[in-house]
């Protein structure tokens, strides 16, 4: 793997989540709907409680576990589709599907920018440009399709 | 008084959570050969990452799956089980501009200290706050004096246990070794000791591996409650 370069120093490469500059190790790294991480973490805290395990790593491991699924939870969508895992996989699967026409044929949207969609729920095009930035590169209508699609996907 | 128009007032704000392949050979210690050979794996790799900070990567919350597990290898000597696996971790990991909520901490001449429950080492500098602000020493809060419709001066202020609206501006995570490739899957407490003293050395004050830097400054940003209608 080739090394990323010391962030705290000022060097050359500046992460950006506006142009998705986010790191050589996360390109294809799968980001996380909000929901995701909580029905997970609901699961996993289920699991810990009901093994006899008692090691410090666990309870440690817990109280990190309850704490994350604290703030999750504070921010999920209400959202049926998306409380199965199958639901949040069909929906990343349509949305990273490339465009089919449109002056970006062939494009698709990366893993950040599908999590960020989702977790965030924008109700337009603007809106969506205007709190995920790296969308600048796409069209309104692109963008549109977009919330089209992850609407139609939860149900809306 | 002012009403964010620009934000959606629904947004759900977040910080990322982040899928991170690795790659690790566990020690099973003989006394979990009881249990279950995957629960026994599950909770080493737990006790080894959970709240640990991947060095460039992010905080470790979780294993999320199994990729590739290895055979157990047991060595002469030690009696445990030595196991290669690849797995997938969730990992928090927030980027700049993403805009997030915290809870106020800690309030001092420095800036603000702000919380997401899980993970702490948020802070907002002085320059980052809304402008202008200062610091109340007697109080030990940060105000900020702006203006209400009448033009009348409008000193805000903000309290430790308050949800604030922050800006990620920058995130900063401890790369271990600057100059070879980066350990794939080494969690910071099992550096070698020897790096230990020295960095003990340098730096007499341990600092957490993964740092924000946070900002309130813009519109919407700050306590929600300046924001709202009325």
């Amino acid at each position: 793997a080739t090394p990323m370069v010391d962030p705290s120093s000022d060097l050359d490469f500046v992460e950006d989540a506006a142009e998705l500059r986010l790191g050589p190790e996360f390109d294809d790294a799968q980001c996380m709907f909000l929901n995701e991480v909580a029905s997970f973490l609901d699961l996993k805290a289920k699991d810990k409680l009901s093994a006899s395990s008692e090691s410090r790593a666990n309870t440690m491991a817990a109280s990190v576990i309850a704490k994350t699924k604290a703030y999750c939870e504070r921010f999920q969508a209400v959202n049926s589709m998306l409380e199965k895992q199958v639901g949040c996989n069909i929906l990343r699967k349509q949305l990273q599907r490339p465009l089919d026409s449109g002056t970006n044929i062939g494009r698709g949207l990366k893993s950040f920018q599908v999590a960020s969609l989702v977790n965030l729920q924008p109700d337009n095009a603007e809106e969506a440009k205007a709190i995920i930035p790296s969308l600048a590169d796409f069209d309104d209508d692109d963008v549109e399709h977009f919330l089209r699609v992850a609407r139609e996907s939860q149900g809306q | 008084f002012f009403f964010v128009a620009c934000l959606c007032p629904r947004a759900l704000l977040h910080g990322m959570f982040v899928l991170v392949h690795v790659r690790d050979t566990i020690k099973l210690p003989p006394s979990c050969f009881s249990k279950d050979f995957y629960d026994g794996l599950k909770d080493e790799i737990n006790g080894r990452y959970t709240n640990k900070v991947l060095p460039g990567i992010g905080l470790c919350v979780i294993l999320y799956d199994f990729v590739k597990v290895g055979e157990a290898v047991v060595h002469f000597g030690d009696g445990a089980a030595w196991v290669k696996v690849e797995f997938r971790e969730v990992v928090f990991r927030p980027f700049p501009l993403e805009t997030m909520v915290g809870k106020v901490e800690k309030s001092d001449a420095s800036g603000l200290l702000l919380s997401l429950g899980f993970f702490s080492e948020i802070r907002v500098p002085p320059h980052l706050m809304q402008q202008p602000s200062h610091y109340m020493p007697e109080q030990g809060l940060w105000v900020w004096r702006t203006e209400d419709e009448g033009g009348a001066n409008l000193d805000l202020y903000i309290d430790v246990g308050t949800d604030v609206l922050f800006q990620v501006k920058e995130v900063q995570i401890d790369q271990e070794n600057h100059h070879q490739p980066p350990p794939i899957a080494v969690p910071r407490d099992t550096r070698v000791p020897d790096a230990d003293k020295d960095k003990a050395k340098e730096t007499p004050e341990p600092r957490y591996p993964m740092r924000i830097t946070a900002s309130l400054q813009g519109e919407g940003l700050g306590v929600s409650a300046w924001w709202e209608e009325g």
